[in-house]
């Protein structure tokens, strides 16, 4: 009934995949046995399969702690923070830059913007601390001269702090991928519009934003996927790892770290790393499913 | 300032003195073994030249011994490590049969490398357990040595079975610790100029306590300098330090430390108690507390990365409370680490030997291949002069220099010529103290020997000395319970936390997390133990 | 009416351009105070804190990494092969992959593209990759562990470049060059290249600063000295730093705080891991913008 699939047809489509696939087999799919790890009692000289299973025994740290709730809330809730701020940011920050096109200015704010990409967490969290620290710091010795607040004991400003770094470390990285959507589309249609006598800005939230929308529901797509993990830098290292800030700063990886710092125990940290992946599967799953029910052309898979 | 570069710029021979003690402290070294040791060394290079002549018949097969040590700041280059290796081995292979494979692994990495190569099956055949002998055990990390005692009986004989009780797990032997001092004298560094200007006689201070009405006066004096510094960041030591047989009882945190631990014997009572619970950390934190709040103690310390010798060279602290397993002297004092302002000290308190103390040990992994020609290697870091200095030193000529005059047993040898720590093809002198027998490197023989084998000799020891906790039955609540540790610890020790409100939120929330649960398990445990003794 | 309009565009054109400019001194502020902590004298940079104009000014920290010159020299070949070679590798073969699953007309695409996908959610963990990359592939202290795990090829890029081929590109172009006999190699290379540059360069730049700032797999893979890159050094040195905090005990060594390295030093090593971006990135940028007239290939 069906007509006969022609795999002949398909067989450049393979080789050209035939690289990343090998890649991916190697690097990605041959480690996954390691999985089994997280529900292993380890023992070396049994070996990975060998060893006595532990059920989910591995993964009751996640839960049997006064801090889930916790940093359940605070990694979604700064994800979906950070998700929504960094779109309507960089997508912003795309525009501005293909507005002023080869400028000098644009020039010199592009480096610029991705500098703090590249700057390493324990030396933001060094600026940070010259900013924020009671003795030398500059908020305090000048905006807030007479009545300083040390901000590392009082969680309240956390949100508002890290959110402020993420958005000074992730925006200007995250714009280039919509800059390259923005250079990508087609100048005739800009052209068109002019014709028709729309302005700029017209052509920016009819056309522009419009064509921006397949690269933002993907990157938002894959964002998801990882909505149950966390810059551990930015959690870790940027509060200066203060306990009186757990409540705003403690995120499932923060939490890790803290919990098996003394019993490096590789059954548990696959465990939590299991966890956020199955979770964030899920999530992406769902997500996409929601994507093609809408809009069938932007779903990721 | 220019002291402070320079003081970089010889990171490491700075390192060695600071990590390993004064070596260079030329005291009067009026060792009565010193003849016995040239005998020694001279011995062996004669046995080195016999081998040379053809002794290696003597073994069948040379087995391939793998040796991971942890190396600080300065990796060894590649052909430093090749170069040592083959000269090793040239000693080695007649000797005892074995050919060593140097593997340095940069200190900060260590456990995660460990437990890379272990659980991938490398060979690793000598390697430290540093996350805890009996963790290693359980998961199988490392081979019983039982069998080998022969192989090692000089360096047994040579630390004696007290020395060796935390080897022990099980009832059988599965390490040897390193021989040095492993218990802290501590010491108040301070600036020489503004105890003067106090008038404190600094030999009437014993105790952290006693170091209050210092630290008040200088206060007074200099309001703008913080008269307590943190040593290291985020640490003032107050608790380790004071946590000695100073202390009215004795407190042995079971193979802890104090900022983790799960359950403590506290006065020799034979009954494991929740340590941040006791009156004992509740009267050091109420003393950080007052302290912090009398503007004694920098403050915002726990979250601060400045350290006390960068804020005394630049003229902000007074002093800092500092453990060392080496004699303390005028020369060790002023090593410029300090700036331009001369160092005094005040010797405060000691450590209460425990567990914990030997921590530093050397272990069979068990991907070894040849366990007996393992331990044959192990025995001569413990007893070969040569094989443990050319491990910490490199080569003589390429990597290091006798200078003329040369005390081996109170100085270090010198870099050749236009070499430094960072240009010799190999060097791990800041190994020194976590490496073998520690006494039989050069600059280690002396005066460090006689303080050290005083702090091992005459230390008062634990009763609990050798007790080893397995926390693999209640690993989920040693994690959630570390956590809470962590979130309170550093705030209460800093002296930032007030212990009237904050303590018993800790204590309840240290409860919620199941440390009764450990505490049970630790009981039990050390019951057992108890009855073999 | 149309000056008014072209008045418009003028105040959106300048409104634009501050955006921009106020944006780019947010996120150089802290770098300056880097810069200049780097040329603050140490004993300044304590007792005054960071200053974004130096209180007393000094280059022992640049002195000080000059006289380690050989070893950070090497670091940086190190760090630029292990970036160059790795990026543009990986950049053929992520666009290559791309290209049949963005085309409709290929059966599995969605099935590759799920498996592709699995891999950014999905992993082993570090110990089964370093066993399959160092028991299988041997690749431990060879420069190769620098290059090939974990960088090389990403799913995320890999989707970002196929999310491209099919929003960017018309499918009446590729429909032609079928039409003319083109086979899919030939449409890959003259259609789906050329008309792709933005996001090919945008890839190119993730991945060249994923390389060069990435130290974790030196960590892993390499003991040797002579194969460490310039983050991986400075890794090296913050770590020690954190290290003496728990180390002490342990170790039951006590390391003078005289050997970490100085505040100035850490900070110089920060900017001098960001001099080549500030070389690379105008190469890239121009083919950022210049994008916009894409349109004219057409045809």
């Amino acid at each position: 009934m069906k007509k006969k699939y022609n795999f002949k047809k398909d067989i450049p489509f393979f080789l050209m995949l035939a690289p990343a696939l090998i890649y991916l087999l190697v690097n990605s799919y041959l480690p996954m046995f390691g999985i089994f790890i997280a529900f292993k009692n380890i023992n070396y000289q049994k070996g990975i399969f060998g060893s006595d299973w532990a059920g989910f025994k591995n993964f009751e740290f996640l839960f049997k702690t006064k801090d889930a709730g916790i940093m359940l809330r605070n990694t979604l809730g700064y994800n979906v923070l950070f998700i929504v701020l960094g779109i309507v940011l960089s997508v912003t920050l795309a525009i501005m830059l293909n507005e002023i096109g080869q400028t000098f200015l644009a020039k010199i704010a592009q480096p610029l913007i991705i500098f703090p990409n590249i700057i390493s967490m324990v030396i933001v969290a060094y600026i940070v601390f010259a900013f924020l620290n009671a003795q030398t710091g500059f908020i305090d010795k000048t905006i807030l001269r007479n009545m300083p607040i040390s901000w590392y004991s009082e969680p309240k400003y956390w949100p508002v702090i890290l959110t402020i770094v993420n958005i000074w470390r992730a925006t200007g990285y995250g714009s280039i991928i919509y800059m390259s959507s923005i250079a990508g589309i087609d100048a005739e249609l800009f052209e068109a519009a002019r014709v028709d006598g729309a302005t700029r800005i017209q052509q920016i939230f009819h056309i522009m934003i419009p064509l921006l929308k397949p690269t933002v529901v993907i990157m938002v797509l894959m964002a998801i996927s990882k909505i149950f993990n966390s810059d551990f830098g930015l959690f870790y290292q940027v509060p200066m790892n203060s306990g009186a800030l757990y409540n705003t700063t403690q995120t499932i990886d923060t939490y890790v770290y803290r919990a098996l710092m003394e019993l490096s125990d590789i059954g548990m940290s696959s465990a939590a790393s299991v966890f956020q992946s199955v979770v964030g599967f899920v999530l992406v799953l769902t997500a996409n499913k929601i994507v093609a029910k809408v809009d069938a052309d932007n779903r990721l898979f | 300032m220019k002291k402070k570069l320079l003081s970089i710029l010889l990171a490491t021979s700075m390192t060695i003195l600071a990590a390993c003690g004064g070596s260079n402290t030329t005291g009067g070294s009026t060792e009565t073994d010193s003849g016995a040791k040239e005998e020694e060394a001279a011995g062996e290079e004669t046995a080195s030249e016999d081998a040379g002549a053809g002794e290696a018949a003597s073994w069948d097969s040379i087995s391939n011994v793998t040796l991971y040590y942890p190396v600080y700041f300065n990796m060894p280059s590649e052909a430093g490590i090749q170069s040592v290796q083959t000269e090793l081995n040239k000693y080695l292979e007649p000797k005892i049969g074995v050919d060593i494979e140097l593997h340095p692994v940069d200190m900060f990495q260590y456990t995660d490398q460990i437990n890379l190569v272990l659980s991938s099956g490398d060979q690793v055949d000598i390697f430290m357990p540093l996350a805890g002998l009996s963790t290693y055990v359980t998961k199988g990390q490392v081979l019983p040595m039982d069998d080998y005692v022969d192989e090692m009986k000089e360096a047994i004989d040579l630390m004696g079975e007290d020395f060796m009780k935390s080897s022990y797990v099980n009832g059988s032997l599965y390490s040897l610790p390193v021989y040095k001092a492993n218990t802290y004298q501590w010491y108040f560094m301070c600036r020489k100029d503004m105890v003067e200007e106090t008038g404190v006689d600094l030999d009437s201070i014993n105790s952290i306590a006693d170091l209050e009405e210092l630290l008040t006066k200088v206060h007074e004096n200099h309001p703008d300098i913080y008269p307590l510094c943190p040593t290291n960041p985020n640490t003032f030591q107050l608790i380790n330090s004071a946590d000695g047989p100073e202390a009215e009882v004795d407190i042995d945190y079971l193979g802890d430390n104090p900022e983790s631990c799960t359950g403590a014997v506290i006065g020799n009572t034979g009954k494991v108690e929740n340590f941040y619970a006791s009156d004992a950390f509740k009267e050091m934190v109420e003393r950080a507390y007052d302290w912090n709040q009398k503007g004694l103690l920098m403050p915002e310390a726990s979250v601060s990365p400045d350290i006390a010798s960068d804020l005394i060279a630049a003229g902000r602290g007074f002093g800092s409370i500092i453990g060392y397993g080496y004699p303390m002297s005028e020369d060790m004092a002023n090593r410029g680490t300090y700036g331009d302002y001369e160092m005094t000290w005040a010797t405060c308190g000691t450590d209460l030997m425990q567990s914990a103390a030997f921590s530093n040990q050397f272990s069979l992994g068990y991907t070894s291949g040849d366990p007996a020609a393992a331990c044959r290697l192990m025995n001569l870091l413990w007893t070969d002069e040569y094989v443990v200095n050319t491990i910490i030193y490199g080569l003589e000529g390429e990597d290091y220099v006798i200078p003329e005059n040369f005390d081996p047993l109170n100085s270090m040898p010198d870099y050749p010529e236009g070499v430094t720590d960072q240009t010799a093809p190999y060097q791990a002198r800041v190994s020194c103290g976590c490496f073998g027998n520690n006494f039989l490197m050069y600059g280690f023989g002396g005066s460090v020997k006689d303080f050290g084998m005083d702090l091992i000799n005459n230390s008062k020891k634990s009763e609990y000395l050798g007790f080893l906790f397995d926390g693999s039955n209640v690993k989920t609540e040693i994690t959630a319970v570390n956590n809470v540790i962590s979130q309170y610890y550093t705030g209460l020790e800093c002296g930032e936390m007030n212990p009237d409100e904050t303590l018993p939120k800790f204590i309840s929330e240290l409860e919620a997390a199941g440390i009764d649960a450990i505490i049970a398990e630790k009981q039990a445990q050390l019951d057992a133990w108890l009855s073999q003794q | 009416m149309k000056n008014k309009k072209r008045g418009n565009e003028k105040v959106f054109f300048i409104v634009a351009g501050v955006i921009v400019a106020l944006f780019a001194l947010f996120c150089f502020m802290p770098i300056l105070l880097v810069i200049s902590a780097s040329l603050t004298d140490e004993q300044a940079l304590i007792a005054d804190g960071y200053r974004f104009i130096p209180s007393k000014f000094s280059l022992d920290a640049y002195t000080y990494l000059w006289r380690q010159n050989m070893m950070i020299a090497r670091a940086y070949g190190i760090s630029l092969f292990v970036s160059f070679f790795g990026t543009a590798l990986g950049v053929a073969i992520t666009a290559l992959a791309a290209y049949p699953l963005s085309r409709t007309s290929f059966k599995w695409r969605n099935l590759f593209t799920f498996l592709i996908f699995f891999t950014m959610l999905f992993n082993g963990g570090v110990v089964s990759s370093y066993m399959v990359w160092t028991r299988i592939f041997h690749i431990k202290n060879t420069i190769w562990a620098l290059v090939f795990p974990n960088y090389l090829v990403g799913a995320f890029n890999i989707i970002l470049v196929k999310n491209y081929y099919q929003n960017n590109i018309p499918v009446a172009l590729v429909e032609a060059a079928k039409l003319d006999g083109a086979t899919e190699m030939q449409i890959f290379r003259k259609v789906m290249v050329p008309l792709s540059k933005p996001v090919i360069v945008t890839i190119t730049m993730f991945s060249g600063l994923a390389y060069w700032n990435d130290w974790t797999n030196g960590l892993y893979y390499i003991n040797k000295k002579e194969l460490f890159s310039v983050q991986l050094m400075l890794n090296e040195i913050q770590q020690n730093v954190m290290l003496l905090r728990t180390a002490n005990e342990k170790m039951g060594i006590s390391i003078n705080q005289a050997d970490i390295p100085s505040n100035g030093v850490r900070m110089a090593i920060a900017i001098i891991a960001l001099l080549p971006i500030m070389i690379i990135f105008p190469i890239i940028q121009k083919e950022l913008i210049k994008g916009v007239v894409i349109g004219a290939v057409k045809g």
